[in-house]
């Protein structure tokens, strides 16, 4: 409700009618009080925004949490911290505090920064987390300094090619997996076919320095998967996908969903349940007999489903330009499903 | 009695909570900003306070054309000077709205009418509200009842020009933070039993309602924590004179005092564990609950005097000013 962030009126005023060795040392107590209080990590970054008067975000790869607060101490949605003025935490590869700063940097911004940092540093215990699911996240951070994700990679033994496994963190994670953000990942030395009974996208890192794309070729991968048990493909290659990983690349779930097509599926799926499956089925398969097996369907069961969702659609998958446009759309829906609760027995 | 000391009326400081880790900084900056305030230290504290609100940067109640801001002299008190009101009003006008009647913080010496004010900007800005912010005389200049006069005058005058206002007159709220929660709970008093204005709501901010320092709570701060136990005695004494404490000090000036609570508008009333103020708050408000009055009450752990404002980026501040804000919109509503 504040219009104004009175915080940062102590240290402008300081500034103006103290001098700013006054006001570097009223920053250095703000954080050196923090710490022995034992504020919370959160309260921290409140007080970098706070006391620079501009919106301030920790970035902590390891612990997987990127607080970001403006100067009223409002949360903001996570962002990476591209350009801004950063520095790392001491001691904690994959860990930065970055001010939001536009226009010319003040006086006092290093400061904040540094003290802040350090005090971060000391607040989140003796040592780093040297454990192997902080390596895998500072790895796979596209946002961390080379140096960090080269450390973080050769701790895990990690040297030439990498394959990158993504699944859902719906899913239960596996004992080997890491989870970073909303995903469960599983970095496994070599150019490995993963198991089979996962729902999971992949894609190989030909060095560890690529493992940040990589991780979001296969996360774009995971998007085009279909069910364990269903007809389409539950694993997923990013490198398999050709064009098609342009439209999961260029098209967000929100969008996919709204693409007419994938409407009228999302339509025809409330009353009839099978409508994605039989179009898999008949996409996948050479001819309507193999698609009717594969669905364990009778030939002519099969005839009347397309026939009625030829009605529905607009256009028959049986013909030429019918079975482009099904092929296109049921992507399209995969990616606009892609962020659903993933389950084994839904879509 | 004006010459007492602290330690003279209250004895030995008495336990209190310990602040919340994230308002400790601050408290300490602010500890270091802004001396106990004094006969010595009361121009230095009024130029401070003057600052605040202005320099370096000046604060734009426009807020960028939104607002239209304008300052009226209307009647004081009968016999008295005229009195400045300072009046926000929403540019793009969308009929009747409510009216905050703000009266502003500083322990009865020190403040103007732009005091705080801007922290109810917010609602002038989305076209909800006209505030009206009173410049009343302060102590020791101006001892009891000029304050309180002055902001019952100017409440009086807004309520009649309600309609030349763009006031709703069932939607008139009463705020006031410290001093003005104290003055403002005074005035909703004055105007239940001159049955002039009907007040809709009252908001006592952390306000100041209790002369005689008989609580826990006003004697547990010698130092710091927004405002202390001398502060307190200072301001007190400076409205009251030789009457604080005493068998002489009205209801109105010292709401604390009052018998009857009947029959005074729906109230909010919010203020920090760790500040002088937090039993007279606790009491005040048990006592209205108790005579009928629908009261939301809100003890935040932790917090000290008017660290909502001064540490509005803090976790619990946030929760403060939120649930507050919530409760003055639901006040404002239609």
């Amino acid at each position: 409700m504040a219009v104004e962030a009175p915080l940062r009126d102590l240290i402008v005023k300081l500034e103006v009618v103290d001098d700013t060795a006054a006001s570097a040392l009223r920053v250095i107590d703000h954080f050196d009080r923090l710490i022995a209080e034992r504020a919370s990590v959160a309260a921290m970054v409140r007080a970098v925004a706070a006391l620079a008067g501009c919106p301030a975000g920790l970035h902590d790869a390891g612990r997987d949490i990127s607080p970001r607060y403006d100067p009223q101490g409002h949360s903001l949605p996570q962002v990476q911290s591209g350009s801004w003025a950063r520095v790392a935490v001491p001691d904690r590869p994959g860990a930065w505090v970055w001010l939001e700063r536009t226009g010319e940097a003040r006086p006092l911004d290093a400061l904040i920064l540094e003290r802040s940092a350090k005090a971060i540093q000391t607040l989140t215990g003796a040592s780093a987390d040297r454990s192997a699911d902080a390596a895998v996240r500072i790895a796979c951070d596209p946002d961390a300094p080379d140096s960090d994700r080269c450390d973080a990679a050769k701790q895990l033994g990690l040297t030439g090619p990498v394959t990158v496994i993504v699944i859902s963190s719906f899913q239960p994670p596996s004992p080997h997996s890491t989870r970073v953000g909303r995903h469960a990942v599983t970095l496994v030395a070599g150019t490995a076919v993963p198991p089979s009974d996962l729902r999971a996208g992949t894609a190989i890192a030909q060095e560890p320095a690529h493992l940040p794309t990589a991780l979001e070729h296969a996360r774009l991968a995971l998007r085009l998967t279909d069910r364990m048990n269903g007809p389409g493909p539950s694993l997923v290659a990013y490198d398999d996908l050709g064009a098609l990983a342009v439209l999961a690349e260029r098209t967000t779930p929100q969008e996919a969903a709204g693409i007419a097509d994938v409407r009228r599926l999302d339509q025809t799926l409330v009353t009839h349940p099978w409508v994605i499956d039989t179009l898999q089925a008949v996409l996948d398969h050479a001819s309507l007999r193999q698609a009717a097996t594969g669905l364990h369907l009778h030939h002519s069961t099969l005839q009347e489903r397309l026939v009625w969702l030829a009605t529905q659609l607009g256009y028959a998958v049986t013909k030429p330009g019918g079975r482009q446009r099904a092929t296109v759309a049921v992507a399209f829906w995969r990616i606009a499903h892609s962020e659903d609760e993933l389950t084994d027995d839904g879509g | 009695m004006a010459d007492q000391t602290a330690a003279d009326c209250f004895g030995a400081v008495t336990i209190r909570p310990p602040l919340d880790p994230e308002l400790a900084p601050v408290e300490e900056a602010m500890r270091a900003a802004f001396p106990t305030v004094s006969e010595e230290t009361l121009a230095a504290t009024r130029r401070l306070l003057a600052d605040w609100t202005s320099g370096p940067e000046p604060e734009d109640l426009t807020a960028g054309g939104r607002v239209r801001v304008e300052e009226r002299q209307v009647p004081g008190p009968e016999g008295a000077p005229d009195i400045t009101l300072l009046i926000l009003s929403p540019v793009e006008d969308r009929g009747p709205k409510g009216a905050i009647f703000h009266i502003h913080s500083g322990g009865m010496v020190a403040g103007t009418r732009r005091t705080g004010v801007s922290f109810f900007l917010p609602y002038v800005i989305d076209g909800s509200a006209v505030v009206v912010s009173v410049e009343y005389r302060l102590a020791p200049e101006h001892p009891d009842p000029a304050p309180l006069d002055d902001c019952y005058a100017g409440l009086v005058w807004t309520a009649k020009n309600a309609a030349e206002l763009g006031i709703d007159p069932e939607r008139l709220l009463i705020v006031g933070s410290s001093a003005g929660g104290g003055l403002a709970a005074g005035t909703a008093l004055l105007a239940r039993d001159r049955a002039f204005p009907r007040l809709s709501h009252q908001v006592l901010i952390c306000p100041m309602l209790d002369d005689r320092f008989e609580t826990h709570s006003s004697r547990m701060v010698d130092r710091g924590c927004g405002w202390d136990r001398h502060s307190n005695l200072y301001g007190w004494t400076s409205l009251l004179g030789e009457r604080r404490g005493g068998p002489e000090v009205s209801q109105y000036a010292a709401p604390a005092r009052a018998e009857d609570l009947g029959g005074l508008p729906r109230t909010y009333i919010d203020t920090g564990s760790v500040e002088v103020f937090r039993d007279e708050a606790l009491i005040y408000a048990g006592r209205l609950s108790e005579a009928g009055v629908s009261v939301d009450f809100h003890l935040w752990g932790g917090g000290f005097h008017g660290s909502d404002m001064a540490a509005g980026h803090a976790a619990v501040s946030r929760a403060s000013n939120a649930t507050r804000e919530e409760f003055i919109r639901r006040a404002l509503d239609r």
